[in-house]
């Protein structure tokens, strides 16, 4: 108790001696979705389902202190458990020249490749938020970032692990039996209140581009275990510990890239991507842009149940056409060389209507006919999906 | 006799030549050096998009620059508008020999990514300005060829052809009017890589800052082949600003407002 109160009476005398030099702002986005299954799901009939998402952000900054608020919230017409509030960013900075102390709720975003991110492991993903695993749930953490001239050293004590979110009996794309977030465990005795530890190094040798990271924690996502009693899934968290690095290079129109890890568990095993990016500027005489990224996915435990690219490659091109509106397209199709049933496909499209405005258009497909496939119970959740959003 | 004469002839004419090269490189170095010493800079700018029926669309954002000696300039593009790109930072580093080095912040997934360095032929967020357009004037860049005197806007200017060595440039040459006193471009033609006229600079409004250097805060871009243009508008510029290396560091990026 008294080391909480000097501590704060230390803050108070740092935010006095920074003085005058403060600045603030506000900003954010309001975005609602559509979304249309093309047929009746395995698991629930429903067709149609609307998420209305609010996520605003405050930034305020005096002196050498930064301070960064960003809650999130949504509603989902379909599924309450999708229905969700938290924070992305609730923390507090301060930089002296070449030190950076954060502590807060944050998000840190690990990787190089495109079409998945397996050693971006501080964050707890949102799988309900979309199906790309792009939206991050906050991690509390305490953050030390040493920069040097070529590179920079981040400490990470992460407090206390946030838990997945799973759709409920009402969702659609989840597992044939519902997971039960009461019936969590973990392997560590402080449950979900562990202390993990990540370290992670980022340097350039020659013109590579390079991070080494260490972890030594809980596993982010969940081992699903089929609880009879319930008649539901249990998610069991174990403790890791891996070694991971991710590397880049650029050559002319060539982007060269691998992340990739070694992982210790109750099994030991190794996962990786590894790709390219080519850049077409000025495409067919035209004012668009073509990225074609190819990029093969590795994962050594051979076991499609476990890891949805284990043996996979993804061929996919982002094209931006250089108008007015800023209009972008994404697509991309995963195949799996073990069995050439299972396929998934992303097609994204996104313009702007004027400076507050924009829609986005997605569509995804999931196809497998082999039932211990990771993507077996979405074979029938094909959706298009439109959104409005407004930023200001 | 005869082939003296030729000889004599095609003397004169590289003569001549050499003359005319020399003398665009010597406007090219008093440009540079004219415009060397400032150290760092931040501006704040606007661009008007304008389609060939009229359409408009706004884009604002913040540069800092970090002038490097014997190489290309550092930058730093923050946008502020749409609200959708809010937060977005380019960075840039810009060589003279090498390819330039470029990232991009994407402050929504809170993720710093390489790009591909040479899409410095493609257009800067749909505007008609490339990025080599907007990348600092470098004599290394350019072969230079001198072609003779011109007047604008009742000023002597020096007309100089500009060849871009990089075979990546999205250019076959460009044309600039350099004013005589001042060693400012007033304007600047662009030629496709087929040769056809692309582009014409305009450059109007300079204003002195330190009692040395021309900017100019009104630049009209205007594409013949597409009827479209994009007007540039500087409304801030500030000289030695607090501005370091490692403010341009791409580890830094998510620090960037």
């Amino acid at each position: 108790m008294q080391r909480k109160v000097i501590l704060s009476k230390r803050l108070l005398a740092m935010i006095a001696l920074t003085g005058d030099v403060h600045a603030y702002e506000l900003q954010g986005n309001l975005n609602l979705e559509q979304r249309h299954y093309v047929s009746e799901g395995e698991q629930q009939p429903e067709q149609y389902e609307a998420t209305l998402s609010f996520q605003p952000e405050l930034y305020y900054s005096q002196g050498d202190l930064e301070l960064n608020i960003k809650p999130y919230a949504r509603v989902n017409s379909l599924d309450n458990s999708k229905s969700e509030f938290y924070f992305k960013e609730l923390n507090l900075t301060y930089t002296a020249d070449i030190h950076e102390f954060k502590v807060g709720i944050n998000q840190v975003f690990w990787g190089v490749t495109e079409s998945q991110h397996i050693i971006d492991i501080i964050n707890q993903t949102d799988t309900l938020a979309s199906v790309d695993f792009e939206q991050k749930i906050g991690q509390p953490m305490l953050q030390y970032t040493y920069y040097a001239n070529e590179g920079a050293l981040q400490v990470f004590l992460l407090t206390h692990f946030q838990a997945p979110l799973y759709a409920s009996d009402d969702g659609r794309l989840r597992a044939q039996v519902p997971v039960d977030p009461a019936l969590t465990e973990y392997q560590s005795s402080s449950g979900k209140n562990r202390k993990d530890l990540a370290i992670r190094y980022s340097s350039q040798l020659a013109e590579i581009d390079y991070s080494l990271h260490y972890f030594n924690g809980i596993q982010r996502n969940p081992e699903l275990q089929y609880s009879p009693s319930h008649s539901a899934l249990a998610p069991f968290h174990p403790t890791i510990e891996q070694i991971g690095l991710e590397s880049q290079l650029v050559q002319g129109s060539w982007l060269f890239k691998l992340e990739g890890y070694h992982r210790h568990a109750s099994h030991n095993y190794t996962a990786l991507t590894s790709g390219f990016e080519y850049s077409f500027v000025g495409i067919f005489d035209s004012q668009w842009d073509v990225n074609a990224i190819v990029e093969y996915q590795y994962d050594s435990r051979q076991d499609a149940s476990l890891a949805q690219g284990q043996n996979d490659v993804f061929i996919g091109a982002r094209v931006t056409l250089n108008d007015m509106d800023g209009t972008t397209a994404l697509f991309g199709v995963a195949q799996d060389l073990d069995d050439t049933s299972t396929v998934s496909g992303r097609l994204e499209m996104s313009s702007r209507f004027n400076n507050s405005w924009r829609w986005r258009l997605e569509g995804w497909m999931f196809q497998t006919d082999s039932a211990s496939e990771i993507t077996y119970f979405a074979r029938k959740d094909d959706f298009v999906q439109f959104s409005l959003e407004y930023y200001f | 006799m005869f082939k003296h004469l030729l000889c004599s002839g095609l003397a004169l004419l590289s003569l001549s030549s050499f003359a005319q090269n020399e003398k665009g490189m010597q406007i090219a170095l008093e440009q540079k050096a004219r415009n060397s010493g400032w150290n760092s800079s931040y501006s704040e700018f606007k661009m008007v998009l304008q389609s060939k029926t009229g359409d408009k669309s706004t884009r604002e954002m913040r540069l800092k620059t970090l002038e490097v000696d014997n190489d290309g300039d550092k930058s730093l593009i923050v946008f502020d508008r749409p609200n959708d790109v809010k937060g977005t930072v380019f960075l840039n580093h810009s060589h003279i020999n090498d390819a330039d080095e470029q990232w991009l912040y994407l402050p929504a997934l809170k993720r710093t990514k390489t790009i591909a360095s040479r899409n410095k032929s493609g257009p800067f967020v749909g505007s008609e300005f490339s990025f080599e357009d907007l990348a600092s004037f470098e004599v290394g860049k350019y072969q230079f060829t001198y072609l003779g005197e011109d007047t604008i806007a009742d000023r002597k200017v020096y007309k100089v052809e500009q060849v871009p060595v990089d075979k990546f440039s999205g250019y076959k040459k460009r044309i600039a009017w350099i004013d005589s006193q001042r060693y400012i471009p007033l304007k600047i033609e662009f030629f496709d890589r087929k040769g056809s006229a692309l582009k014409t600079l305009t450059m109007t409004d300079y204003q002195l800052y330190l009692d040395k250097y021309w900017r100019s805060h009104h630049m009209l871009m205007d594409n013949h082949q597409t009827g479209k243009s994009t007007t540039l508008i500087t409304e801030k510029f500030e000289f030695n600003i607090d501005l370091r290396v490692q403010d341009f560091a791409n580890r830094r990026l998510h620090k960037v407002r």
